[in-house]
């Protein structure tokens, strides 16, 4: 994921649809957000291929990955780095999709009060009061604790993909 | 890139809100309607970390604005063919469009009859009427589908009730059939999946054909009915010696027989048959299905003895192709 994300953080003016933010000097993380899909194109061999783009055309039904990139840009170490996204309105989580190197993933379905392991390990209640075991499509929020001490000039990136509704 | 300041209340504060906000809108992930085309989606991922025994928090903001997707479905809704009695104009093919994009758009319809594939006939005068109260037949408040540039507009998810009302020629066979092709094609855009275009009046998104191609079509069926009338009659001669002679004097019994055949229902269907020549009807011998009918026009029953015409008259009403054979009976003297 990291190689994928980089070059799209570059594409300077297409990502002003995918804003991006970073700490000032006074902070030591930075931090961006980018939105990406899926697009086929044809290469000059002929070959159909699937790339990321930023987001460009969206409809119901249209998967977008969101990569959030940290980076140590400070003099000192940070620890207990937490990253943490709501799934956005109108979309639901892909079963499966979240991902992480050097972290540890927690969901929740309740907004973020509670959180486990994965999603079959947590229940919701519907409307008639009946409790079942949660869905990908149940998750609200996701959030990685990375593991360890981010040290000066370290970087990670996090993703999990969702669909619009 | 943009570059922001990011302080630690300002930065949780949203999240904060989010949280508050996410408790009451739990099941809407669970139903998950159509997004509809506009809406900003908005997604703010936050870190939180310690540096020299210190929390800190920034987030940062990934936003797009969903497009419109094109698409329609049309569907037959009476799901068996519509009996319609020959030469009527009675009663309408219901169908039901939905927009099934996430935007409003508007269709221009249009209709194709034909002879059902297993044998049928060809309903003409073909019109199309919106089914305004949804009572799935043609009554007064329904009104004529206009044409594509005051088509209705229909909203994302949204479906409307559509008639086809066609005039059944008068000469179609009983169970004959009709097929009826409702052709629904956007007025907005219709191509293949993925074509676009703006949207008049949204520079901030477009609208993209989706897998109908933004047009579809469904066929419904008429079952004609129709009913015809077989007449049949026997004659039986008695002479005044009980023989089979015809001669002046002998007495001649008709049986008339009709027999109906079809699904329709024939309305206020009248025998009247003259008598021959040279004979005289017998007075109080007219007989419907064996119960006896008084000569008088105006005896209140189905049957008379016109003596000016010299015909017997039954009114049989309504008969119905599928009701039993009705038999008349008479006698008269040869003169």
């Amino acid at each position: 994921m990291k190689l994928r994300s980089i070059p799209l953080v570059l594409l300077g003016g297409t990502l002003a649809m995918a804003g991006t933010a970073h700490a000032q000097s006074r902070g030591s993380i930075q931090l961006t957000n980018a939105a990406t899909q899926a697009k086929t194109i044809t290469g000059k061999d002929g070959v159909k291929k699937t790339v990321m783009v930023p987001v460009g055309r969206v409809t119901p039904g249209t998967e977008v990955t969101y990569t959030i990139t940290y980076r140590n840009i400070g003099a000192k170490p940070v620890g207990n780095v937490v990253v943490h996204d709501p799934v956005p309105a109108h979309m639901n989580y892909v079963a499966g999709s979240a991902e992480g190197a050097n972290t540890t993933i927690g969901y929740s379905v309740d907004g973020g009060k509670t959180w486990a392991a994965s999603l079959d390990k947590l229940t919701v209640t519907d409307a008639d009061g009946n409790t079942r075991v949660a869905t990908a499509a149940d998750c609200t929020n996701i959030r990685w604790v990375v593991n360890g001490q981010v040290a000066p000039g370290g970087k990670g990136s996090v993703s999990f993909r969702a669909k619009l509704q | 890139m943009l570059t922001r300041r990011h302080h630690f209340q300002a930065n949780l504060r949203p999240l904060a809100v989010w949280l508050a906000a996410a408790c009451l809108s739990v099941p809407a992930y669970a139903t998950g309607t159509t997004v509809p085309a506009g809406t900003s989606i908005n997604n703010t991922a936050a870190v939180t970390y310690t540096m020299d025994g210190k929390t800190h928090a920034l987030s940062a903001h990934a936003t797009f604005v969903v497009d419109q997707l094109l698409d329609v479905a049309v569907s037959w809704q009476n799901g068996t063919p519509v009996e319609v009695p020959a030469g009527s104009t009675q009663r309408g093919l219901l169908f039901k469009v939905t927009n099934t994009g996430n935007g409003s758009d508007s269709y221009a319809l249009t209709l194709h009859a034909s002879p059902a594939p297993q044998g049928g006939f060809t309903a003409d005068h073909c019109q199309l009427y919106l089914d305004n109260d949804h009572d799935g037949g043609l009554s007064h408040g329904d009104t004529p589908y206009p044409a594509p540039a005051d088509a209705p507009a229909l909203a994302a998810n949204a479906s409307m009730d559509v008639l086809a009302v066609c005039h059944i020629p008068a000469d179609v066979a009983d169970k004959s059939l009709s097929d009826i092709e409702l052709q629904v094609a956007s007025n907005m855009l219709t191509g293949q999946p993925g074509d676009t275009k703006p949207v008049p009046g949204h520079g901030g998104y477009i609208a993209v054909v989706g897998m109908s191609g933004n047009k579809a079509q469904a066929t419904g069926t008429y079952a004609a009915t129709n009913v015809t009338y077989a007449f049949t009659s026997s004659q039986l001669v008695t002479d005044k010696s009980g023989g089979h002679v015809a001669t002046s004097g002998s007495r001649i019994t008709y049986t008339l027989t009709v027999t109906p055949e079809g699904t329709a229902t024939g309305r206020n269907l009248v025998v009247n048959t003259p008598i021959p020549d040279h004979t005289t009807y017998v007075p109080g011998s007219l007989k419907l299905d064996g119960n006896l009918l008084g000569d008088s026009g105006t005896d209140g029953d189905a049957g008379d003895y016109d003596a000016t015409t010299h015909a017997v008259i039954v009114q049989l009403g309504d008969i119905s192709g599928t009701s039993a054979a009705r038999h008349i009976r008479f006698q008269v003297t040869i003169n």
